[in-house]
């Protein structure tokens, strides 16, 4: 009777710790899944450029995706000097590089697309200035630009 | 005790202590299990992973290894609104590469374009493409004019930018003896029969400085617009081309620039502009201006050198425009 039990018992356990295991290689899985994805993002930046006559004034940022996968979304965009971060963009939209509007919200790989922002204080000319595109997968592209 | 004796008490219910091995067995056979499970699957994940790392720094490898030079480049505004941008691309690395957009950026009026519609623009390594006459790229820059300073780049697949070196600066020698503002390639200098009314292997012609006497001759010469100010040159129909004779002072012919059509054929003169770093082959056949009329060297004159002279009439950008370009002596021989 005892060793009955002890054998259902065990069944039980062996169920519940494979259950355990599985959902652990799966989140790992997941995880795993994630790096490899935002390993093989790429962005480059074709130009930026910063318009100081546009009211207001407009830095327009062309990317091209060169990296190994598809669907690169652009969460937020960061504008800075080398004393911090002056403004961020929160999931700007892509445009075709000829200002269209672009028919998607992503970066299949080799298209290229266009981001302006508007910005809301003026820029010092010939000063030095960052831009930091993340992307939802969490990948960072930086690229710089004078005023 | 026996391992029949062992089950025998087993089966009898007199099973004491025998439950507590099954379960220590257990235990051992789900741990061993489970973390196998995990192990191995770490294991797998972790190649995998190793896999994409070692994909990804491959590719940096290759776009460091991307080599692509462009040089020659020069700029020319021919059409409004449209820079044509002529350049030698070499790829002096590894790898093949392909040129996916052109940049350029007029520093003048400071503003920019692009071309991201080149087609076929790939070079393996070793190749070397030259961007002109029709495989020059054509980028929109609203406003540009040939006088305005560019600078310009190529953005490969890769993610790489390549910027175009230009074309050396012009020096003094390069022009016509430093003087004026079109320049005269020497070495592309050809004459040309006719085979009733159409030149005889047009445009290549025959390249020789020996020209026969008593056939009808036009003649071909290359060349580029160097104006320092960067305008347009545009010919009017009484640029010609003159030959005379100093051993035999009198003696001298003339011949008037006309266009030819492209079946070779030769039609009166009408508007010929050279844009600024453009070449151009003209083609100089007829007896008048204006028209077309035959010439042929006469046998009075078979057997002696004589001088060429290119006496080119027009205007340069608004001004007007007179230059007479040496350099060029020829022999008449009595074919």
């Amino acid at each position: 009777m005892m060793a009955g039990t002890v054998v259902t018992l065990s069944f039980v356990v062996f169920a519940w710790s494979q259950n355990v295991s599985s959902n652990y290689n799966y989140q790992y899985n997941q995880t795993v899944g994630a790096e490899i994805d935002r390993l093989k993002e790429k962005l480059v930046f074709e130009y930026v450029y910063y318009n100081s006559t546009s009211t207001p004034k407009k830095v327009t940022v062309y990317l091209l995706n060169c990296g190994a996968i598809d669907n690169v979304t652009i969460l937020n965009v960061y504008v800075s000097n080398s004393s911090g971060w002056l403004q961020s963009f929160s999931s700007p939209s892509l445009k075709l590089l000829n200002g269209t509007p672009a028919s998607d919200q992503f970066l299949d790989r080799g298209e290229e697309r266009r981001i302006d922002l508007s910005l809301s204080t003026n820029l010092k000319k010939y000063a030095y200035y960052s831009v930091r595109i993340v992307s939802e997968r969490g990948a960072t592209f930086d690229s710089s630009f004078v005023a | 005790m026996t391992r029949a004796s062992w089950l025998k008490k087993l089966w009898k219910g007199r099973s004491k202590g025998v439950s507590s091995v099954i379960g220590t067995v257990f235990l051992i056979i789900i741990v061993f299990a489970i973390s196998t499970n995990v192990f191995l699957w770490t294991i797998s994940q972790s190649s995998i992973y190793n896999q994409a790392v070692k994909e990804s720094n491959q590719k940096s490898a290759d776009k460091l290894d991307e080599n692509i030079v462009a040089s020659n480049a020069n700029y020319s505004v021919t059409v409004p609104n449209k820079v044509k941008v002529n350049a030698k691309l070499t790829n002096a690395g590894s790898v093949s590469a392909q040129i996916v957009n052109l940049w350029v950026f007029d520093t003048t009026i400071q503003r920019y374009g692009f071309n991201n519609t080149i087609a076929s623009l790939n070079l393996n390594p070793g190749n070397v493409t030259y961007l002109t006459d029709s495989k020059s790229i054509m980028v929109t820059v609203v406003g540009a004019s040939s006088a305005d300073n560019f600078v310009a780049w190529f953005v490969t697949a890769r993610g790489n930018t390549v910027a175009l070196q230009t074309e050396q600066s012009i020096i003094v020698a390069n022009l016509a003896q430093g003087i004026g503002s079109i320049a005269l390639d020497f070495y592309a200098f050809r004459y040309y029969t006719y085979n009733g009314s159409k030149l005889v292997n047009y445009p290549a012609g025959t390249a020789s400085f020996n020209v026969p006497s008593r056939t009808d001759v036009a003649f071909g010469i290359v060349l580029t617009n160097l104006d320092p100010s960067k305008q347009t040159i545009t010919l009017n129909l009484y640029s010609q081309l003159w030959i005379y004779f100093p051993k035999s002072p009198g003696q001298s012919f003339v011949w008037y620039i006309v266009n030819v059509a492209p079946d070779r054929s030769i039609s009166p003169y009408s508007s010929i502009s050279i844009a600024y770093t453009e070449t151009k082959m003209l083609v100089f056949a007829s007896s008048v201006a204006g028209g077309f009329t035959k010439v042929m060297i006469g046998s009075a004159v078979e057997n002696l050198p004589c001088a060429l002279n290119l006496l080119l009439l027009g205007t340069i950008g608004t001004r007007d425009y007179g230059q007479n370009i040496p350099f060029v002596s020829l022999y008449i021989y009595k074919p």
